[in-house]
């Protein structure tokens, strides 16, 4: 056994990924990532994180909406804030020089729960969501 | 006394005094055992089966191949049993595989000879990060 390490970008269709609807004005968790056993997450603070939220209509969320990246433990007791942020600034998901980028690092454990949540002026839909969030992934392998 | 056989003539040629033609012959009559071997279930133990070879190679090999290509042979084979059983020279080579001649001492890492030990688990990579 040993364990491996490569880049990975969690996003909404990541199997570990939990989407969830918000509700309008009140901070609620729109995505959330458990991270699996025998695996473990690092973000350093050159990873990015761009988020799309639209409401059912599909209208997208305003620019002063607050957006909260949350890594949790497994029972919800401690967390750690990775960002907390207008949702403009996460809005963009390509130009490289305009990617919000973390700025901080952090280890995400074996059933650690990285959390996605929003205060916005919109519900969030689940089928509207859309993000991601660059990583290096740490696995043990079989052999 | 030594037995002649088919292989004799071969297996006593010398260069320079080392035993060529009975190491050839052995290899050979030993190749040609293994081949025997690989007809054989997979199921039996592999050590075993080069030992009976070597006993059955001593016994009969040497009326019809002479005796130092049959001893040669059944040295092989039994050497091959016997590495397949305990992997002598793994151990003895293991031994002294941390250590270099002439050059000053590592500083030891986890495993002992000098090299930082790998994380083989999460666990042990979350503790060394």
């Amino acid at each position: 056994m040993a364990v491996q390490k490569s880049k990975y970008r969690i996003t909404q269709g990541d199997a570990n990924v939990a989407l969830t609807a918000g509700t309008i004005g009140k901070e609620s968790t729109v995505a959330t990532f458990t991270c699996p056993d025998r695996t473990a997450f690092q973000i350093t603070p050159e990873d990015i994180f761009s988020l799309y939220l639209a409401s059912t209509t599909p209208t997208e969320l305003s620019g002063t909406s607050q957006v909260k990246l949350i890594v949790e433990d497994p029972n919800g007791i401690s967390s750690f804030l990775l960002a907390l942020i207008d949702y403009t600034v996460v809005t963009e998901w390509k130009d490289r020089l305009k990617l919000y980028t973390i700025g901080q690092g952090v280890k995400i454990k074996p059933q650690d729960r990285l959390k996605v949540k929003v205060t916005g002026n919109l519900a969030a839909d689940t089928d509207s969501t859309r993000f991601q969030l660059s990583a290096t992934r740490v696995a043990e392998t079989l052999y | 006394m030594a037995k002649a056989g088919i292989l004799s003539g071969v297996a006593e040629t010398k260069i320079a005094g080392i035993p060529l033609g009975a190491a050839a012959t052995g290899a050979l009559v030993a190749g040609a055992a293994d081949a025997v071997i690989g007809f054989l279930p997979a199921s039996v133990p592999g050590w075993a089966i080069k030992g009976i070879g070597a006993f059955a190679t001593l016994k009969w090999g040497a009326n019809i191949l002479g005796t130092v290509p049959a001893q040669t042979a059944a040295l092989f084979l039994t050497y091959d049993a016997v590495q397949e059983f305990f992997d002598l020279r793994g151990l003895v080579s293991g031994l002294f595989s941390g250590i270099a001649l002439g050059a000053p001492a590592a500083a030891a890492g986890a495993n002992g000879n000098g090299a930082e030990a790998q994380p083989q688990t999460i666990d042990q990579w979350l503790k060394k990060n």
